[in-house]
């Protein structure tokens, strides 16, 4: 039963991401992009990917969300990448991502969570300046950790976790 | 074009990848299983085979029982990595660079594949031409027969060396694949078979360039839900992708002779098929599409006929016969028939113009439902049993812990520890509480608030050297190496390693290959990754 509550708090929290995306990337980047919102999609072998001429052959992994972003005026692609927790979030998910990003360059990589932080990657993002230097990951972006708020479809509060 | 080129462009379109940004070319050769069983025959110079859960060879010509030695077996890894490093793929590989357009080689890979990466130094024209050979494609999953090795210009040498290539890559020289046919003095057909996986345009350009050439091809397994899972039986045991598989171009290997495969044991498997057949059939067996399509043969629509994994031209539509997808897919012997036909409709859906449509699509609406009722009614009693058997959970292990003990000694002799710099005790206490408990903060001030728990630490006293070793029982994933990478970010030791005793999986060593800036952390480290020999200890995959 307590595996069957989790993963409707999961699919309703995917679901609540959904929406947020849709609306952000719209905003955001709607005027000058195609924007696609991707679940789940194994990269590598992703058909909207396959067709966009990005070099997509060594992305051999699935991001929980994924957006293409390709730009109207000359189709090149872009993404931002998105990983979502219903729990707190660990080390090696940060780890993850950053790989993902290393690979994928995305304009924008966000980590979004129910809970946050576990308080023992907290402490230690907390200090020696390893907020900028764990999350870093090219030319000056950073991966970005929020609380997310699933009851209003938004991101919770007007400050990220991480980085500082 | 030249020959070297040809092939290369064969291994290319079989396995490859081209990274455009980094001028580098990786191509993929698979070893799942590290050695592969020859034909073992019986005195009487028949073929003998083990029955199914039998441990008994017996001669399907004298039928007395063979002893387990006749079967011999080749290394495939081991065969590879020669034919890479000094055999004839090399050979070839270096007709090509010159001091003009430098070709650096090197190899890379795990317990199940071998990375052969080509990196094309400065302004490299040869690079730009394989480019434009394959549209700006990056992935042998999209790639389709270059125009200039299907041009009627192109010699037939060259059009045979892009075979090889591509049937050094994608080719499987398996006896598993043998077909029940009596031969004049022996038994079994061989068959060999080119695996394509992913690419659904590849398997029938392939297959009209090889009829070209006069190469029979006797059938294509597709894998598409209806041709590999007709009954569903996997799609309900194991999952809706249980019914997409690899494609599978099937031929007979008596009829290459032309072929010349540089891969060692592919070549040595190549022969022994070729000559097990050789002069002992009459009939070529070669496909000979659109045939028939009986009653007996309709599927139930597959619960992923309109999967995106489809390509859009055949997706939704219900597949009966190989041909189908072959003729949808633009094969020539096919559409040569299609061309001549009165009734095109007729002809796709039963493979013969002598019946009434209406009455055919009636008949094979109803026998297609028919079908599927009996795969529901299965299911209901199938799941009415699973509901009725009680769970029973094994409790939990980590399998990988009894490989600490070896692990830690290897690297106390690696780096020259004494015995109370080597622990394992991190992978149940974190590394600052442990670090407390021995009175070692102050000689590790960098690990003071390091809360994680790697699962076997070096810690050398007298410079403040910091190894990390995150040890798994299976083949190392992606999500193992954010692990490792995030107590790197964190802690900064000055050595970490990623370790298992199958090495990294087929896609991480691909990742690692493609992307090198992957394993870095701290100023100028590298993780390394590799495998775990009970034996040799850490082998390095290079990367």
């Amino acid at each position: 039963m307590v595996v069957f509550e989790m993963a409707i708090k999961k699919k309703e929290f995917e679901d609540s991401v959904t929406r947020w995306l849709e609306n952000h990337t719209q905003k955001k980047y709607g005027k000058t992009h195609d924007v696609k919102i991707l679940h789940r999609s194994y990269l590598a072998k992703d058909e909207v990917l396959k067709k966009s001429k990005y070099n997509h052959s060594n992305l051999l992994f699935a991001p929980h969300f994924t957006v293409v972003l390709t730009r109207k005026k000359d189709g090149e692609v872009t993404l931002i990448l998105v990983a979502v927790y219903t729990k707190t979030i660990a080390l090696k998910e940060i780890g993850e991502l950053k790989l993902y990003c290393r690979m994928a360059n995305p304009v924008e990589a966000l980590m979004l969570s129910t809970d946050g932080l576990s308080s023992p990657v907290e402490t230690m993002l907390l200090s020696k300046g390893r907020d900028k230097t764990a999350l870093e990951y090219g030319n000056g972006k950073f991966i970005e950790i929020w609380r997310f708020d699933a009851v209003n479809d938004k991101l919770d509060g007007t400050n990220r976790i991480m980085p500082l | 074009m030249n020959g070297p080129l040809a092939y290369l462009i064969g291994l290319i379109a079989g396995r490859g990848h081209i990274l455009e940004a980094e001028r580098r070319i990786i191509i993929e050769f698979a070893h799942v299983q590290e050695s592969l069983n020859r034909i073992p025959y019986c005195k009487c110079g028949d073929m003998a085979t083990k029955k199914k859960g039998g441990s008994d060879l017996i001669c399907k010509g004298c039928r007395s029982v063979v002893p387990n030695t006749a079967i011999k077996t080749v290394n495939q890894r081991e065969s590879i990595e020669y034919s890479l490093s000094k055999g004839g793929v090399i050979e070839q590989i270096s007709e090509l660079s010159d001091s003009d357009d430098k070709i650096s080689v090197r190899t890379s890979g795990n317990k199940t594949m071998t990375f052969f990466i080509l990196d094309f130094e400065s302004d490299s024209s040869t690079f730009k031409s394989i480019l434009n050979d394959f549209n700006g494609d990056s992935c042998y999953d999209s790639f389709e027969i270059p125009p200039r090795i299907l041009d009627s210009k192109t010699s037939r040498t060259i059009k045979i060396e892009f075979l090889n290539g591509f049937l050094d890559t994608a080719g499987k020289m398996n006896r598993g694949n043998w077909l029940q046919r009596p031969g004049k003095s022996r038994y079994g057909r061989q068959r060999g078979y080119i695996q394509i996986v992913r690419n659904w345009n590849i398997p029938v350009q392939l297959c009209n360039f090889l009829k070209s050439l006069g190469l029979p091809v006797q059938t294509i397994r597709w894998g598409h839900p209806h041709i590999v899972d007709g009954n569903q039986i996997d799609t309900y045991d194991k999952g809706p992708q249980s019914g997409f598989r690899d494609t599978q171009l099937k031929f007979f290997p008596e009829y290459y002779d032309e072929i010349t495969l540089r891969i060692r044991h592919q070549a040595l498997m190549f022969k022994e098929m070729a000559s097990h057949n050789r002069g002992q059939f009459s009939t070529r067996e070669a496909c000979s599409a659109p045939n028939n399509i009986p009653v007996s043969k309709i599927r139930a629509p597959s619960p992923e006929i309109n999967s995106t994994k489809i390509p859009e031209l055949i997706r939704g539509v219900n597949i009966d016969a190989y041909w189908q997808i072959c003729h949808m897919m633009g094969c020539k012997q096919t559409s040569t028939c299609f061309a001549g036909s009165t009734n095109k409709n007729l002809l796709f859906l039963t493979g013969k113009e002598s019946v009434n449509l209406n009455n055919a699509q009636k008949e094979r609406d109803v026998k297609r439902q028919d079908a599927l009722d009996k795969i529901i009614d299965r299911e209901k009693k199938n799941a009415a049993k699973k509901a009725a058997k009680p769970v029973t959970r094994a409790p939990r292990q980590k399998p990988e812990e009894k490989l600490y003990e070896p692990i830690a000694n290897w690297l106390s002799k690696d780096e020259k520890l004494a015995a109370d710099e080597v622990t394992y005790d991190t992978s149940v206490q974190t590394m600052d509480q442990y670090l407390k408990v021995n009175k070692l903060t102050g000689i590790f001030p960098g690990l003071a608030d390091f809360n994680q728990k790697p699962d076997v630490v070096g810690l050398r006293k007298n410079d403040g050297f910091v190894v990390f070793i995150e040890v798994k029982a299976g083949s190392l994933s992606l999500t193992d190496l954010g692990q490792l990478l995030g107590y790197c970010m964190m802690a900064d030791p000055d050595r970490a390693i990623l370790i298992s005793p199958s090495g990294p999986s087929g896609e991480l060593a691909l990742m690692l290959s493609s992307v090198p800036g992957l394993l870095e952390f701290g100023a100028g480290k590298r993780i390394q990754v590799g495998e775990w020999d009970d034996k040799k200890g850490f082998m390095d995959g290079g990367f």
